[in-house]
């Protein structure tokens, strides 16, 4: 595989990530959140696992990755607006300071984890392992946002209430 | 009366910022498979995908 290709796999991956994000997010304004955010979790989830299992060329790589940024677009936005949903206008700004350094923390473990473990056992083996976290993640969200109920808003003059 | 509703406000800020953290923790599992591609980038160059 040439370096344009290996480039274009990263590119398409990013290519899901922006299209589903746009896509998801506007979902959450008619949809219930945690839905979005927990099956987008597990949806990366699988297709990292099955790009570990069965990327064996430039096409069927750039598919595998392109569905998992598909997923991984859907629990960014989706967590952020939980997370702002959550709290108070007082706190919220601090809320989401903390929630987006957690994003840039796991994305900088991502790269640290998953060299490690690359030189370690290879790099499928890496991957399998990230899909193990990405559902371990998933499942502990299922039971944080037990009960969660979206916020109803009501558009008067002034703009939406609550 | 006031110390109640302290009381209580203390206790759901504690509880939000259990909350946070728990979220936070699953965003750090959630996020490994982020930019792991970019990782392996050289192995997957020299023998693909």
């Amino acid at each position: 595989m040439s370096n344009t290709q290996a480039g274009m796999i990263f590119s398409v991956y990013q290519l899901g990530y922006i299209v589903s994000g746009v896509i998801l997010s506007t979902l959450t304004d008619r949809m219930n959140t945690r839905f979005i955010f927990i099956s987008a979790a597990f949806w990366s989830a699988a297709a990292n696992l099955l790009f570990a299992l069965y990327a064996h060329d430039f096409t069927s790589g750039m598919i595998l990755r392109a569905l998992t940024g598909i997923g991984m677009g859907g629990t960014y936005m989706p967590g952020l607006k939980l997370v702002a949903e959550r709290f108070d206008p007082s706190t919220r700004g601090r809320a989401i300071g903390i929630y987006v350094g957690s994003l840039v923390l796991g994305a900088s473990l991502s790269l640290a984890f998953t060299g490690w473990l690359t030189g370690i056992a290879g790099w499928r083996t890496a991957f399998i392992c990230c899909s193990v976290s990405v559902c371990i993640g998933a499942l502990i969200s299922c039971f944080l946002f037990r009960g969660y109920r979206p916020l109803v808003r009501v558009r008067t003059e002034a703009g939406f209430s609550g | 009366m006031t110390s109640t509703g302290d009381g209580r406000q203390a206790h759901r800020i504690s509880g939000n910022t259990r909350w946070l953290v728990v979220m936070c923790i699953c965003q750090l599992f959630i996020m490994l498979v982020f930019i792991n591609y970019s990782a392996v980038l050289p192995c997957c160059a020299r023998s693909g995908p």
